[in-house]
């Protein structure tokens, strides 16, 4: 019985043998009793992982997407005139103000940049991020520690590269990592993670 | 080429205001997105929530999209960073949650599934995948599950052709093992 050479077989499925050398090997896997049948183990496990990828999750899920996005997209416009928006504004900007006014004294080219935002640039900026309303406002009221949190988003949302940037594309990326970046190195700075 | 002249299509008919043509771009690429999603976050509810955000971004931000790159790798790239900023939120979240050891359990009872069968196979899918490095369960996804040629899987995330081989035989590698251990 001839032991087959599972390594072999791995770089065929895995592209690494050349077309002739993946050609040869699997004429003499037609022509080798195959003992321990890995590769049909192997196409098993494949075929297995493709089904669930296939059949996860329910059929409905994709079906429905679209239209969850589009009423999504709708929500977020009639939310805008909605109070709850509304006050998450007024506060994110009472908050965005003292957090410029404490920081005046400590110009640096973030609160430089910071300084020339308006309310206007805060509430495309917030609109903009309408996914994260929610739990930014939930943010801002619920716990005073919280609060230095929405603070320090506020003031570190680098207006600089979301005002200046050219491709939009970038703009939403920078958006994110500016944002997320600055919180995250904070609370590792301040060893809270 | 034609692939991408299809995509062009699509995303011209979206913004001359034909929301059927979303619908088409969302169908082609839902499942991509969901799985990378899935493939970082391990749960249903939370790639739910990455999946709907990259849609929503895409509604928004199409007309934005100049098709320097292929479609798909801009949605790789959107798809991509949600994910991560998703896990560094819940991270955050869950510091300053009451109950912050009370994190949701990874296949947590909650999911949606429709059959213990399907859903021990995912478990132990889930299970296997993610004891593999990041890179290696990225290519393994994108070229099984989603039929990405390496050729398309270097396109979207900028590596070369010759470590993404490498990248999945290692993957297919510990895979065969660990399928092998547990049998």
């Amino acid at each position: 019985m001839k032991k087959i050479d599972e390594e072999k077989i791995l770089k065929m499925y895995s592209g690494l043998l050349s077309d002739s050398e993946a050609e040869e090997l699997k004429n003499s896997l037609d022509n080798s009793s195959d003992p321990e049948n890995f590769t049909s183990r192997l196409e098993d496990e494949l075929t297995d992982m493709k089904e669930i990828y296939q059949n996860y999750p329910e059929p409905n899920y994709f079906h429905n997407l679209s239209n969850t996005v589009i009423s999504k997209v709708e929500e977020s416009k009639t939310s805008m005139f909605q109070p709850s928006f509304a006050y998450a504004l007024a506060i994110a900007i009472v908050v965005f103000v003292a957090s410029q006014l404490m920081n005046f004294n400590t110009v640096d080219s973030n609160s430089e940049y910071a300084a020339m935002i308006n309310a206007s640039d805060l509430e495309e900026y917030i609109s903009d991020q309408l996914l994260d309303m929610d739990e930014f406002a939930e943010v801002i009221i619920s716990d005073s520690n919280e609060l230095d949190y929405a603070e320090y988003l506020l003031s570190n949302t680098g207006p600089t590269e979301m005002f200046q940037a050219s491709e939009e594309n970038e703009i939403l990326n920078l958006l994110d990592e500016s944002v997320e970046e600055a919180i995250f190195n904070e609370l590792v700075n301040k060893k809270i993670l | 080429m034609e692939k991408h002249a299809e995509d062009k299509q699509l995303v011209k008919d979206f913004l001359d205001g034909d929301e059927k043509a979303f619908k088409k771009i969302v169908d082609k690429y839902s499942r991509r997105i969901y799985w990378h999603a899935f493939g970082m976050l391990n749960d249903h509810f939370d790639a739910d929530e990455v999946v709907q955000t990259v849609l929503l971004v895409l509604y928004k931000k199409l007309s934005t999209f100049n098709f320097e790159s292929s479609l798909y790798t801009w949605i790789y790239k959107i798809t991509a960073t949600r994910s991560l900023n998703y896990l560094r939120k819940k991270k955050i979240k869950n510091f300053f949650s009451l109950d912050s050891d009370n994190v949701k359990e990874m296949y947590s009872k909650e999911n949606i599934i429709l059959d213990v069968e399907r859903s021990e196979k995912l478990k132990k899918v889930g299970e296997i995948l993610n004891t593999l490095p990041t890179k290696q369960r990225e290519v393994f996804m994108m070229k099984t599950f989603e039929g990405m040629t390496y050729e398309e899987i270097a396109e979207a995330t900028g590596k070369s052709v010759g470590g993404l081989k490498a990248n999945y035989f290692h993957a297919l590698k510990k895979i065969t093992e660990k399928y092998n251990e547990e049998d």
